[in-house]
């Protein structure tokens, strides 16, 4: 009986892992292990003694927010704030009423972000990169058989050979669904459906793609058009080719907000500030590998070189998504089976 | 000491005891004898208070104990399977029931198992014992809380032939030195004819007769009471004649003297009589012999007697198909359910 | 032979409040929780209507949904048999020299977490995995050749993986008791081994083999772990679909509740199914000799070298993927080949926090330990508990209601603590409590389901003995009942905790930052691709489960030798098959249920009496009470 209680009294105490103390940052896993969190932790904790800044980024972005509305609706979540929310996925965190407005007098570092990257007017969410979605392929798959546009996605060739992330629960996977809608109009169903047979997997989200994309395990992957400077700076050769399809690549601007049950406003705008800071932005391009959204940043010279700026940008703003996206994803759901 | 009342139990559809009325005085020993079947476990079963009857009463020392739980009846029970705790040793098995009660719990156990005979086991654990032995310590274990009662569940039947002739005269001494009162349960006649002090024989879930052994042996009341103890022999007929406590009974045309027992004149009864007491050899009465048992000091003969069996017993062989000439020295007239 | 129905001895009131301690837990653990899931999926607007119902399954992504679940559910049944029932022939028929051995290791996939069996598969068969470099390096291959992982077909493997253990168990033992007289009688009759084989011997298996399918049916459609990491986003049950839209994908509760309708309702269904068609099926068997096995190496009859064509792949597909999981924990993956390294372990034991998993890795085996442990001991007094009120009170009605949570998924179980924990009173409760809970729930039938028939086999008289001698109702359970039962609960709670350890489905649903599982966390180091990591906590998982399940095996045959033919039990309780004990364990609880049970229970008979002994249908009958009584 004793030793039951002692059990009961250990199981209360592990309860309180997130204690009030910290502070709790949702984020997408691509952010946290390729990005510049731990130096956004160091900032912030230097900044606030005191306050234990916790990193909570087991998922996608997509996956994570979709995480924290669940949360929200249940009354139950650690998070403070969201970090990696998108053009795509903003109309629904907006209409779920998952943000907070940001005060912008808080936040002065807002001032260098330039006006064009403010996706959200109702200032909820504000942006920290951007960059674009294309396909990346590694040096096993044969010249000619480089994709250059969707029909040639589309090649038998390639059966087997593509990685994609799952809409529903990435934000890339999201960014490309709405690149065929962007492209296809009314019948991205149809090139969806062809495009089946070609792909590997959908993984849940980025980070496993890329992984699996590195592993070996595919040529050709959705993933963003730095990809050739990262291969370039950390490995010493382009070995990866970044490939816009008919000249297009899909603009991603990621952004971040500060959750409605938050019980400090105050560290949140502190977070945001310095996440726009200089110091952190410069880091933005070669740990992220997205172009920074402070204005007075500039880029290494190899990023801005091997960096792809698509010739046609594709971007699909959040009033062109807001109430068509559910449709969207339950006509893509529905293709899986076919 | 101990007494029932109008006690009934039903399983579903079966009657296991019906109307059932019973005292056990203070040191007294009772058999309850009867075939297997017969409701006299459920008697001991509700007496403990693991049954509950549907009607009747249960009094010890006088209070009505029907709906106490086992534990405060302060009775003993000893199992048929002995049932005793194989993850306990002897002397704990022995002490279980004194944990529950104050008092010095060691000298108790020696003094129960040197009782017992078996000073010395009380480490052993119960499947290291003999059949014999583990009676005896359930025997202990029964006894160590002092109950006011001690209820014995058939507990010499799991016991070879010798063996439990041995312990039946060992139990009935032990019980009377220790001036315990006692409710023996038994099939066996002669085990409750030996043991114990009155025998009260159960058929159907009733009591037919609760009467010292002897005067059960020789006067039983009911054709079952009569061939449950020990061989009898029973034949239909008709008193003819009564005078005072004797009477005659006329059987296929023989008048035959017996004891009246509660017959009236023209009663059709049975005669009974038992084996050994038939005269062999002479008399005015001849029957064909059909069967010979030779059973080691006797001959058991089977005989017929104008359509009716006959049982006798003999000191000298006798063949089968063969004549037999006898006399009845002693019959009762019984009456028929 | 279930006993007879035990006089209510303890007044009325000791009675109720015994059954009142496991309905007052179910009440606010299971029943309230599952309400909320039934309104969720059944009310609009405070209204009952099925237009929820209605609209997923008007849904063609929930249609998918429920075709795939059916769809690798057949085809993994299939396969298992294709895979068992040549194992479950060749451990009937041969001799040789680790046999006892081959023959325990098949109850090893039961108790491994399925998490880790996903994660061998993806090191093992993926197109730069383990077999597939093998394979080129053998071969000189340019291309992978084994392209399994990201199809069905990696589903289904794993399904039989899983299961195909399990129709050689259970085809080795209705074999082994098949009469060999009849096979004999056959030949004598002028029939060819072939012939005889399929007259006689195929006929006396069908009823095993269908009960087996049906089995294996049932658990792969409700299978949550392995589609769920080796799916894809194509390849998804509808039990991942609840997961999915509880908690990831679009965060749809009441679409949650929909589809945990559907899948416990498609479970119930397929179930009653396979009733259908397998109960009527019922061949008595049994003969006096077992069937006589012969050398398997034998200079005489070469052919049978040609097991070996089923033998190395079966055991390329058993001992593969666990291979690959230890072997990759201890190595550190290099640019010229691996070097051997503890590197990943030390990860693992760090007490740091990391994100990917929302959990320092410690705390997450730490939690999992307290969880399982917590789970065990709560899941073992309400076995205990649900065992005593069912033995005393002999109610369908009760039964089903105090078994309920076995007709119910983990993933239906976790949904509704999910719900629950939103409220009072289960909202004050810690995260780490839901998974309590949840786990409580899942295991607390099996220690019912191991304990019932050791305390059916009981001499009543022993406690009866300690009540007459004063012990009160408890005090003779304390000091009799529990002590004798002793190994036979501590087996059940080794089980409880090994199978607690691996649960990951209602993990799945409850974990949270700081609530995480050692399997919830091998799965996000899987969704990372942090494979070192994965592997080491895996290898960890595994290592602890399998400690559990040998303490439960040998808890179990301890018992046995020590007291022999059992002092105090009246009957030997058939504890030896713990396998298909577990494994019919898994079947709902349902009247109907109940009789394939008893079909399957009719297969396994091993010592004359069936495993199932609480389950028997027939009530003891008056004059058997009568005899018992008297006897």
């Amino acid at each position: 009986m004793k030793r039951f209680i002692g059990l009961v009294a250990a199981l209360t105490l592990t309860t309180s892992a997130v204690a009030a103390e910290q502070f709790v940052v949702y984020a997408s896993r691509s952010f946290v292990r390729w990005g510049p969190a731990s130096a956004i932790e160091r900032a912030f904790e230097a900044a606030h003694p005191g306050v234990d800044l916790v990193w909570v980024a087991p998922a996608g972005a997509a996956e994570m927010l979709s995480r924290l509305i669940a949360e929200l609706s249940t009354g139950r979540t650690d998070a403070d704030l969201f970090l990696g929310v998108t053009a795509g996925s903003l109309p629904r965190a907006l209409a779920e009423g998952v943000f907070r407005p940001f005060d912008p007098d808080l936040i002065p570092n807002l001032a260098f972000v330039p006006d064009d990257l403010r996706v959200d007017p109702s200032g909820h969410v504000l942006p920290f990169d951007h960059g674009y979605i294309a396909f990346v392929a590694s040096p096993a798959l044969a010249e000619d058989l480089l994709p250059r546009s969707f029909a040639d996605l589309l090649r038998p060739e390639l059966r087997g050979k593509i990685i994609l992330q799952d809409p529903r629960t990435s934000e890339t996977g999201l960014a490309f669904l709405l690149w065929t809608i962007a492209h296809f109009g009314e019948d991205w169903s149809e090139f969806w459906r062809a495009l089946l047979p070609n792909l590997l997997t959908i993984t849940r989200g980025w980070t496993e793609a890329f992984a699996m994309f590195e592993a070996g395990e595919a040529p050709l992957v959705l993933s963003y058009s730095t990809d050739a400077a990262y291969a370039y700076i950390t490995a010493g050769e382009a070995k990866y080719r970044v490939l816009t399809l008919d000249g297009e690549a899909y603009r991603l601007v990621e952004g971040l907000g500060i959750v409605r049950t938050t019980r400090r406003p105050d560290l949140a705008h502190a977070f945001i500030d310095i996440v726009l800071s200089p110091e952190i932005q410069a880091l933005i391009p070669t740990s992220q590998w997205m172009f920074p959204v402070h204005s007075e940043v500039e880029l290494p010279p190899d990023f801005a070189r091997l960096a792809v700026v698509p010739e046609h940008p594709v971007f699909l703003g959040p009033g062109e998504v807001a109430e068509l996206l559910d449709d969207w994803i339950s006509r893509w759901q529905a293709l899986l089976g076919s | 000491m101990v007494e029932v009342r109008g006690l009934t139990k039903r399983f579903g559809p079966v009657v296991a005891v019906e109307d059932l009325s019973l005292a056990v005085a203070e040191g007294e020993i009772l058999a309850l004898l009867g075939p297997s079947g017969c409701g006299k476990t459920t008697v001991l079963r509700i007496v403990a208070g693991l049954e509950r009857p549907d009607a009747g009463r249960v009094l010890l020392a006088g209070r009505d104990a029907t709906e106490w739980p086992p534990e405060k009846r302060e009775v003993g029970l000893v199992f048929q399977s002995y049932a005793l705790f194989p993850h306990l040793t002897v002397g704990a098995n022995v002490a279980y029931g004194l944990r529950f009660r104050r008092g010095d719990r060691k000298r108790r156990v020696r003094e129960l198992l040197d009782l017992v005979g078996l000073a010395g086991y009380e480490r052993r654990k119960p499947h290291q014992l003999s059949a014999g032995q583990q009676q005896r310590v359930a025997l202990a274990r029964a006894l160590a809380p002092e109950p006011r009662i001690l209820l014995l569940d058939e507990p010499l039947s799991a016991l070879d032939a010798a063996l439990r002739k041995e312990l039946r005269g060992e139990l009935r001494a032990l019980l009377k030195r220790i001036g315990m009162t006692a409710l023996y349960v038994t099939h066996d006649q002669e085990e409750a004819l030996a043991l114990a002090d009155r025998v009260a024989v159960m058929r159907d879930g009733r009591l037919e007769q609760v009467a010292p052994p002897a005067e059960l042996y020789q006067r039983p009341r009911t054709p079952f009471a009569a061939s449950f103890l020990g061989r009898a022999n029973l034949w239909p007929g008709r008193v003819v004649s009564v005078d005072g406590d004797r009477a005659i009974v006329e059987v296929a045309g023989e008048r035959i003297p017996a004891e009246r027992g509660e017959a009236l004149e023209g009663d059709e009864v049975l005669l009974f009589f038992r084996p050994e007491w038939v005269e062999v050899g002479e008399g005015p009465l001849a029957a064909e012999i059909e069967s010979a048992d030779y059973l080691g000091d006797r001959w058991e003969l089977r005989a017929r007697f104008r359509g009716r069996s006959l049982v006798v017993l003999t000191q000298e062989e006798r063949r089968p198909a063969g004549s037999l000439r006898f006399s009845i020295r002693l019959a009762r007239a019984v009456q028929h359910d | 032979m279930a006993g007879p129905p035990r006089q209510l001895t303890g007044r009325g009131a000791a009675g109720a409040a015994l059954a009142l301690l496991p309905l007052l837990f179910l009440g606010v653990a299971f029943f309230w929780p599952l309400w909320d899931v039934l309104r969720l999926g059944l009310q609009v607007d405070g209204r009952w209507t099925g237009e929820r119902l209605l609209a997923a399954l008007s849904d063609p992504y929930v249609r998918r949904l429920i075709l795939f679940t059916v769809e690798q559910a057949a085809l993994s049944a299939l396969l298992s048999l294709g895979l068992g029932f040549p194992l479950g022939w060749f451990l009937t028929r041969y001799r040789f020299p680790g046999r006892g051995l081959l023959r325990a290791f098949t109850i090893v996939p039961f108790v491994l977490p399925s998490i880790t069996v996903a994660l061998g598969f993806v090191l093992f068969f993926g197109r730069s995995g383990h077999l597939n470099r093998l394979l080129m390096g053998l071969f000189g291959l340019g291309e992978p050749p084994i392209r399994v992982l990201y199809t069905l077909w990696a589903v289904v493997l794993a399904h039989a993986f899983y299961n195909a253990p399990v129709v050689a168990r259970f085809v080795n033992s209705a074999w082994e008791r098949a009469d060999p007289t009849l096979v004999e009688a056959a030949r004598a009759l002028g029939a060819g081994r072939f012939r005889a084989f399929a007259t006689v011997t195929l006929p006396l298996l069908l009823p095993t083999v269908l009960s087996a399918l049906a089995l294996v049916f049932v658990l792969c459609t409700l299978s949550f772990s392995i589609p769920l990491a080796l799916g894809g986003a194509r390849y998804a049950t509808v039990e991942v679909g609840v997961y999915l839209y509880a908690r990831g994908v679009v965060a749809s509760f009441p679409r949650a509740a929909a589809l945990a309708l559907l899948t416990l309702g498609l479970s119930l269904a397929l179930t009653y199914l396979h009733l259908w068609g397998g109960g009527t099926f019922s061949a008595r068997q049994g003969g006096v000799r077992t069937a006589p096995t012969v050398p398997l190496l034998s200079r005489e009859r070469p052919g049978r070298a040609l097991w070996l064509l089923y033998l190395i792949p079966a055991a390329i597909v058993f001992l593969g993927p666990i291979g690959a999981v230890v072997a990759d924990s201890f190595l550190h993956p290099a640019p010229g080949g691996a070097a051997p390294t503890l590197h990943w372990y030390r990860m693992i034991a760090s007490p740091a926090w990391n994100p990917f998993i929302e959990s320092s890795p410690l705390a997450a085996v730490r939690t999992s330990l307290l969880v399982g442990g917590g789970a065990t001991g709560l899941a073992l007094v309400l076995g205990l508990s649900v065992s005593a009120v069912l033995r005393r009170v002999r109610s369908r009605i009760l039964e089903t209601i105090l078994m309920a949570p076995l007709a119910v998924s983990s993933v239906v179980v976790g949904l509704a603590l999910l719900l629950a924990f939103r409220r009072s009173p289960l909202s004050a409760l810690g995260g780490e409590w839901a998974i309590v809970l949840a786990h409580t729930l899942i295991v607390y039938p099996f220690v019912v389901r191991a304990i019932r028939p050791l305390w059916d086999a009981l001499d009543p008289a022993l406690p009866e003995a300690a009540r007459t001698l004063g012990a009160s109702p408890f005090a003779a359970f304390r000091t009799v009942t529990l002590p004798l039962l002793g190994s036979g609960v501590l087996a059940a709670g080794a089980f409880a905790f090994a199978l607690s350890l691996g649960e990951m489905t209602a993990v799945a649903m409850l974990s949270g930052p700081g609530v995480m599982t050692m399997p919830m966390a091998i799965y996000h180091f899987l969704g990372s691709r942090d494979f070192g990591a994965a592997s080491a906590m895996a290898t960890v998982l595994m290592a602890t489960t399998a400690l559990a399940a040998w303490a439960w095996d040998r808890a179990g045959s301890r018992w046995l030798s020590r007291t022999g033919a059992p002092a105090g039990f009246r009957r030997l309780p058939d504890s030896a098959e713990p396998v298909e004990r577990v494994a019919s364990g898994f079947m709902p609880n349902h009247t109907a249920v109940r009789r394939l049970r008893k079909v399957v229970a009719d297969r396994l008979r091993r010592y004359g009496e069936p495993i199932h002994s609480t389950t028997d249908p027939v009530p003891a009958s008056a004059a058997d009470k009568h005899r018992r009584t008297h006897g």
